[in-house]
């Protein structure tokens, strides 16, 4: 799967500088790092509709495959959290220079990168240095880390309300009534 | 101590609130009526676009709110409330309330089985 990845990079590279950032731990697979958990996340998304999802026959897997896209839901969630990136702009950067670098790579050429990277992982050594399904990564084995991705309690309440549509769209319907003047006790 | 704020309740939350048991509706609306202006200031703010609403954790339920008087200085044009008053900031207005178990659950579209209907 391309999207773990270009986790598996963004984690490595934030290893390398000391920070956490995303915290999939990733084992080695055949086609290269991965955690499962990515896909049920992804899936989760997708199912709330802040992902378009289509499955993909792959002729080289002889298995189909779910590619995820952007839509107005997505871009509307991430504009509403722009202040998040601001307050993790140092991790956020990384990631833009990961998606710069290999976004538009195949999970083939990724895989390949990854496997030709002479130190990587916690153990900073080759991918085929690692056993078969062992870890690669865990973030959050970071020592001392100088930057940590981290939801404030206030944040999290809030990134909970932005992914329920019934709690997002039950508040605006108060938010229309207070607009609108439908209150139900007497206004002083 | 402070005297409690006026309290305005959105058409909104009483239907959502009326669909609450009884014993937690009766204590989360004399919480509300009893609340002062230290108490909502001890509430968390949301953050990002919904930075305007207050939330307060009550039992089992989340409440989300604006108190005029911090609105009013920051957030008024956000939520352009037809009361909105400058002359009278000492209020609460209540915009919903919804079970804090349900608050993220994901929502899996079912699939509808169409079956042919003779008439």
């Amino acid at each position: 799967m391309r999207t773990a990845k270009l986790f598996y990079l963004l984690e490595d590279e934030l290893h390398k500088n000391k920070m956490i950032g995303p915290t999939y731990i990733m084992k080695r697979y055949q086609m290269g790092p991965y955690n499962p958990k990515i896909a049920t996340d992804l899936r989760g998304l997708a199912d709330n509709g802040f992902l378009n999802v289509k499955e993909v026959y792959y002729e080289k897997i002889d298995d189909l495959a779910d590619i995820y896209s952007y839509n107005r839901k997505t871009t509307k969630f991430l504009k509403n959290i722009e202040a998040l990136f601001y307050e993790n702009s140092v991790i956020f950067e990384k990631l833009d220079v990961i998606v710069d670098i290999y976004g538009k790579k195949s999970g083939e050429e990724l895989k390949e990168i990854i496997y030709s990277l002479d130190k990587t992982g916690w153990k900073q050594q080759r991918i085929y240095d690692y056993y078969d399904k062992s870890i690669i990564m865990d973030p959050n084995k970071v020592q001392k880390p100088i930057k940590k991705f981290e939801l404030s309690e206030d944040w999290y309440d809030t990134i909970e309300v932005l992914l329920n549509p019934d709690l997002y769209y039950g508040i605006q319907k108060g938010i229309r009534d207070a607009r609108q003047g439908n209150f139900t006790n007497e206004v002083s | 101590m402070s005297s409690p704020l006026s309290v305005i309740f959105t058409k909104n939350f009483e239907d959502a609130i009326n669909n609450i048991p009884e014993r937690d509706r009766k204590r989360i609306l004399y919480d509300l009526t009893h609340m002062n202006r230290q108490d909502i200031l001890r509430q968390g703010h949301l953050q990002g676009e919904l930075n305007y609403l207050r939330k307060m954790n009550n039992g089992d339920y989340r409440i989300f709110m604006a108190y005029c008087s911090e609105c009013y200085k920051e957030f008024r044009h956000k939520i352009n409330c037809i009361i909105c008053d400058r002359n009278n900031l000492n209020r609460l207005v209540v915009f919903f309330i919804a079970p804090r178990k349900k608050l993220y659950r994901p929502h899996k579209f079912q699939k509808v089985d169409i079956t042919k209907i003779k008439f």
